[in-house]
């Protein structure tokens, strides 16, 4: 009895409501079994209430309900004079009850509970899909089946290796001095390249230029090749050791899984290149001091095939960017021999060199996006799985790649307070990542509309799309579905202004040179640009901000080329100037201000204002 | 004769609810009714008509009481909501239009 009592007492209080319990009332009312043993249905009926009730597994308030309901039907029944074994063959199946009984009670439950059991299988299919996305994405490998870096060698060796250029401005490279570094010797080498006739180390140009006497004839013979002939990557020619002793085949590359992708490429050869142009630009300068037309004709042809070289083997606007600084540093020594009234060029002189200098019309002949697109499409293939129709996912090994090439990564040390962030892309990659396709279509379409623009003269072109689609590229959402990298030349439309200038430049040259025929045969020049036309010009080149035909006048004697600038009036060859009166002759060159808010002022073609400070741009 | 699942499923809910629209019953009184009214063609097992009827509460046609009966044993009586008159008016039109087709189509009355 003393311990029956307690066990009751705790079964009483377990099958106790909170509610009753607060009101201090040990009720019991929940206890199933009590409930249907209270009743005074036979054995069997008691059983097949209970095995019911407790297969339901519902919460004990809804089986108490279901068993005194039970209960009482059968009791009603056997009321009623039904049998037992009546009553319980026509209850149906104790199981298949049970479970029907069981969903319906639960629809009955209250509104929170169906948001909760909602949201629990909703986190539940979340935390599914993402582990399976988790899991491809971390066992999931790029298979990189293009080798982009062969595809842009292919037509370099496809050249014969007496066409290429590249043989013999290693030797003019060798030719140059020691390959070690030295701040010294690099300080030797600035000295000269940056003097100008009157400047304080223009003394030491004709030596420096009589000693390299051979490098200077070995540059002459390169240029006469059609192709620069430079072959890309690790196996390229990069390999010299006697060049290259970094790179030499005596300290063989680290084995790396990206050691063919395109954005891994060196290109060291253009900051030999660029020695080489400031050589011949030294030389060109020279020339004009000494009177010597044959050779600064000579090296002013050399500039512009450097250029050509370059632009005609590669498609990087990284590569496009240096050969159009030669073909500038070109256009700036041909408008110097056309003011130096000691300088006497040939006519025909004069018409090579304008029928050199007039091969380029648009940005597209000086530069090209195609490697930009290459380079692009090989990080794709080095980061996504190869479904083998075009598709695929990010994986962890092209997560990593994209994180090793990023400059903002690399530039940066990492601080503690970009971890939570870089934890949450890292963890969000799996999950949001575009896919395969859907990263190159729209990477495509994106560089469709800058290939597109590239063709047309600025002016014309519509970069406001691109930049649009840029930026939302840049949100913070599009980061996570699109790492910032693979989007690499985000600022084309400013390489196409930065094309657009030299051209524009070279097109008050070519007018220049058609004056100076003119002059030469009529010993004056014309009132308007139109008598130039088609003896001396086959067309008046176009201004490149407006479309129309550039300006002309006379100021002292002397021609004076224009574009009526950013603020589209024609302000009689007068460049815009600071409040100080500083010369500010690029902020004429804008094509995206509107004219009413652009400064007054023309862009001067010829001659370039004399006091550039943007000269180097 | 028995009447199909699929065919239950849809005549049930609607037999129930036109038995609780003259009161409400419990769930013994409406198995007897069903069988009889019916002459044993809806007669369904009470593993089918507990269900159905915490169904019908869940949805708000039917609401529930419990009432201690005469002899000292708890009842739960079911009756019909204004939402299950409203519903069974509907059911009762569409299944008039459909007996009415069936006629039509020689499926019934021919």
């Amino acid at each position: 009895m003393s311990d029956a009592m307690p066990a009751n007492i705790i079964r009483k209080l377990r099958y106790t409501p909170l509610r009753d319990l607060l009101r201090g009332h040990v009720s019991g009312r929940l206890d199933v079994k009590t409930t249907i043993d209270a009743s005074n249905l036979p054995p069997p009926a008691k059983a097949l209430i209970h095995r019911i009730v407790k297969r339901t597994h519902l919460w004990l308030c809804e089986k108490i309900e279901v068993a005194n309901e039970l209960t009482a039907h059968f009791a009603d029944g056997l009321e009623a004079g039904v049998t037992l074994s009546d009553l319980i063959a026509k209850f149906g199946h104790e199981r298949h009850a049970a479970k029907l009984i069981r969903r319906a009670k639960k629809r009955n439950r209250p509104l929170p509970w169906h948001i909760l059991r909602a949201l629990t299988w909703l986190i539940t299919a979340t935390l599914a899909l993402y582990a399976f996305l988790a899991a491809r994405f971390l066992i999931g490998h790029p298979s990189p089946k293009v080798d982009y870096v062969q595809a842009l060698n292919r037509p370099i060796l496809a050249t014969p290796e007496s066409q290429r250029a590249w043989p013999i401005y290693r030797q003019a490279i060798l030719g140059m001095g020691p390959r070690t570094y030295s701040k010294e010797s690099e300080n030797r080498l600035i000295e000269v390249f940056d003097a100008r006739p009157g400047s304080k180390h223009w003394d030491k140009v004709g030596p420096w230029l009589a000693q390299h006497q051979q490098v200077i004839d070995v540059i002459h013979q390169g240029a006469e090749k059609p192709t620069l002939g430079f072959i890309l990557g690790r196996n390229g020619s990069i390999r010299d050791e006697e060049l290259y002793p970094k790179f030499g085949t005596s300290r063989p590359f680290a084995p790396s899984p990206y050691e063919n992708a395109v954005v891994t490429v060196l290109l060291p050869h253009l900051s030999d290149l660029r020695i080489l142009a400031d050589a011949i630009a030294t030389d060109a300068r020279f020339a004009r001091q000494q009177g010597d037309a044959a050779r600064l004709i000579r090296d002013i042809n050399t500039l512009l095939n450097l250029a050509h070289q370059m632009h005609r083997d590669s498609e990087f606007v990284v590569v496009d960017m240096v050969a159009m600084s030669f073909w500038h540093v070109a256009l700036l020594a041909t408008e110097q021999s056309l003011l130096d009234e000691k300088l006497k060029l040939t006519d025909t002189d004069l018409q090579n060199l304008a029928h050199l200098l007039s091969k380029p019309k648009l940005a597209a002949d000086l530069m090209s996006f195609a490697g930009e697109r290459i380079m692009v499409h090989d990080l794709i293939q080095r980061c996504y799985t190869d479904d083998g129709h075009g598709d695929g996912h990010m994986t962890l090994d092209g997560y990593r790649f994209l994180n090793q090439i990023d400059p903002d990564q690399r530039t940066t040390s990492p601080r503690a307070s970009d971890f939570w962030p870089n934890l949450f892309t890292a963890a969000a990659t799996p999950a949001l990542a575009y896919s395969r396709r859907e990263a190159l279509d729209r990477y495509d379409r994106l560089m469709d509309l800058a290939d597109a623009n590239l063709r047309l003269p600025i002016r014309n072109a519509n970069w406001r799309d691109y930049e649009q689609r840029v930026l939302e590229m840049y949100t913070d959402i599009e980061n996570l579905r699109r790492p910032r990298v693979i989007i690499l030349s985000p600022n084309l439309a400013l390489a196409q202004a930065r094309a657009e200038r030299p051209l524009g430049i070279r097109d008050g040259i070519v007018v220049a040179i058609a004056l100076e025929l003119y002059h030469r045969q009529h010993r004056d020049y014309p009132t308007t640009l139109q008598a130039l036309v088609p003896q001396y010009l086959p067309t008046i080149p176009e201004d490149r901000i407006t479309g129309e035909p550039l300006h002309f006048r006379l100021r002292n004697g002397r021609p004076l080329i224009y574009s009526v600038g950013a603020d589209r009036e024609d302000d009689a060859g007068r460049i815009p100037r600071a409040p100080g009166g500083h010369p500010r002759p690029w902020d004429a060159v804008d094509w995206n201000i509107p004219p009413k808010k652009a400064p007054d002022g023309d862009w001067l073609l010829f001659p370039q204002p004399p006091d550039d400070p943007d000269q180097s741009q | 004769m028995r009447i199909e699942r699929e065919l239950m499923r849809g005549a049930g809910p609607v037999a129930v609810m036109q038995l609780l629209q003259s009161g409400e019953k419990y769930g013994y009184q409406l198995v007897k009714l069903l069988e009889k009214q019916s002459k044993g063609v809806l007669a369904m097992g009470q593993s089918t008509l507990y269900p159905m009827l915490y169904n019908l509460q869940a949805k708000g046609l039917v609401a529930a009481r419990m009432e201690t009966a005469d002899n000292g044993r708890p009842r739960k009586y079911y009756r019909l909501t204004d939402k299950g008159k409203r519903q069974l008016i509907r059911n009762r039109a569409q299944w008039e239009q459909l007996s009415s087709a069936m006629g039509q189509l020689g499926v019934i009355g021919g």
